[in-house]
């Protein structure tokens, strides 16, 4: 009983860190990440793994239907004893994104491109920031 | 002699100096203060790209064959990214590092580079190597003293895809590195083609720890999703935005230290002079006043 108790309570120490900084740091009982080759769910005991991220929603599930869901872009992950680190560009909480900012900012972006023309650095930027808008939108589409 | 009244303009007019200097002393120590926290918040991340790429990099075994990492022969074209501000009076700040990247050419030509062309980040580093006849391939500028990710991320992608392209053979980034409040410090370093040491990391204390942290075995037995040379592969990229990333925030944490202990001294400067000013003010006006004395006691001897 008591052992069972103990291994239902193993958690997971998680790290989302950005070049901004930390995101979130505590302790799940799950993390499901977007990996390039699909979903990729890990739960406490989970062998060591290594991947690469595509651009999504993380979710940390830290109680049962407690959950921290997660507006990330590419990057990675590493799991190993019980440890997870997750590195992305960016990570946003899904409830401090706000529908009708994001959607400004995915209509600017779009503006940007237009104006962007033949001028590669502001193309490049633009799309990008099309591309973290319309993730950002897309999660909270998903959870709203 | 100067009269009393040019020495009074000169003084109110030091005093409007000096209340810029102060305000801009002011600033900097707040821009300094932010700069730094940035920092900070950029060493976990830095340090945890660096453990998941030395991992992958060990895993891999063969590096070579990566475009990114591939060393090529000392000849053909070498490039320089000379990181400055975008905006002047911070001492030698701009100056150091214009210094440090035309050594840096001098010294690509010495090993063999036929040619070396700049890439300058910030207003005046751009300025200043033009001025001096050297080519600059492009001048980034406007985000010295509140740099991004983004920024990083375009200039990175620029000097990668000249390197890639074979018209660039090496690149060796000039910055100033924040050491302290007081103390900056100009640093070269080679960016590409990225060096086998920074990709493998330290092998010794990985597996040192390796019974602690366990980061070094773990990834030994780790499942590779994809494989560690494509991961790799991926995450050099990466690595070189953050290792720009971390220049420009060290640049402008710098950046401001310097303006702030530039401006602290003229602002101590300006102090002195005004004390100078004033002294030879209020001389002056004992001299006219015993002048009148003079005159008036001259004029009633006159009288009697």
């Amino acid at each position: 009983m008591s052992t069972a108790t103990s291994t239902d309570e193993r958690q997971l120490a998680v790290k989302v860190l950005t070049p901004e900084g930390a995101v979130f740091e505590g302790r799940v009982r799950m993390v499901v990440a977007p990996s390039v080759e699909g979903e990729i769910g890990i739960l406490p005991r989970h062998m060591p793994v290594v991947a690469l991220l595509r651009p999504g929603e993380t979710r940390l599930r830290i109680t049962d239907g407690d959950d921290v869901v997660l507006a990330t872009t590419a990057g990675y992950m590493s799991v190993e004893f019980d440890t997870v680190v997750i590195l992305v560009e960016q990570a946003e909480p899904y409830h401090q994104i706000d529908r009708a900012r994001a959607e400004a900012a995915l209509a600017r972006a779009r503006e940007e491109l237009a104006a962007a023309g033949d001028d590669d650095e502001a193309t490049d930027r633009a799309k990008a920031a099309i591309h973290r808008a319309e993730n950002r939108l897309k999660v909270v589409d998903r959870n709203g | 002699m100067p009269s009393q009244q040019d020495i009074k303009q000169r003084i109110v007019s030091v005093t409007g100096t000096s209340k810029i200097t102060r305000a801009m002393e002011l600033v900097a120590s707040a821009k300094l203060r932010r700069a730094q926290l940035r920092i900070e918040a950029l060493r976990p991340y830095a340090k945890g790209m660096s453990e998941l790429m030395a991992g992958a990099a060990r895993r891999a075994g063969n590096v070579s064959g990566l475009p990114l990492m591939a060393e090529r022969e000392e000849r053909g074209r070498a490039a320089v990214i000379a990181v400055t501000g975008d905006r002047g009076l911070a001492g030698a700040f701009n100056v150091n590092v214009v210094r440090l990247a035309l050594a840096a050419a001098d010294e690509l030509a010495a090993e063999g580079f036929e040619d070396v062309v700049f890439t300058a980040v910030g207003k005046k580093g751009g300025g200043t190597l033009r001025f001096r006849g050297r080519e600059v391939d492009h001048h980034f500028q406007g985000f010295s003293s509140d740099p991004s990710y983004a920024d990083a991320h375009v200039i990175a992608d620029f000097v990668s895809t000249r390197f890639l392209d074979g018209e660039t053979d090496r690149v060796v980034l000039v910055y100033n590195e924040f050491k302290s409040v007081v103390e900056q410090r100009v640093v070269s370093q080679q960016l590409l083609p990225v060096p086998r040491d920074l990709v493998m990391g330290d092998e010794e204390p990985a597996e040192a720890d390796a019974e602690t942290e366990g980061s070094g075995l773990s990834q030994a037995i780790a499942d590779f999703e994809p494989e560690p040379a494509v991961l790799l592969e991926r995450l050099l990229p990466t690595f070189i935005d953050t290792t720009i990333y971390r220049a420009l925030l060290e640049s402008a944490a710098a950046e401001h230290a310097a303006r702030r202990t530039a401006m602290s001294n003229a602002s101590d400067n300006a102090e002195q002079l005004i004390a100078d000013l004033t002294l030879a003010m209020n001389r002056a006006r004992q001299a006219a006043i015993t002048q009148e004395i003079l005159e008036v006691v001259a004029g009633a001897d006159a009288l009697t």
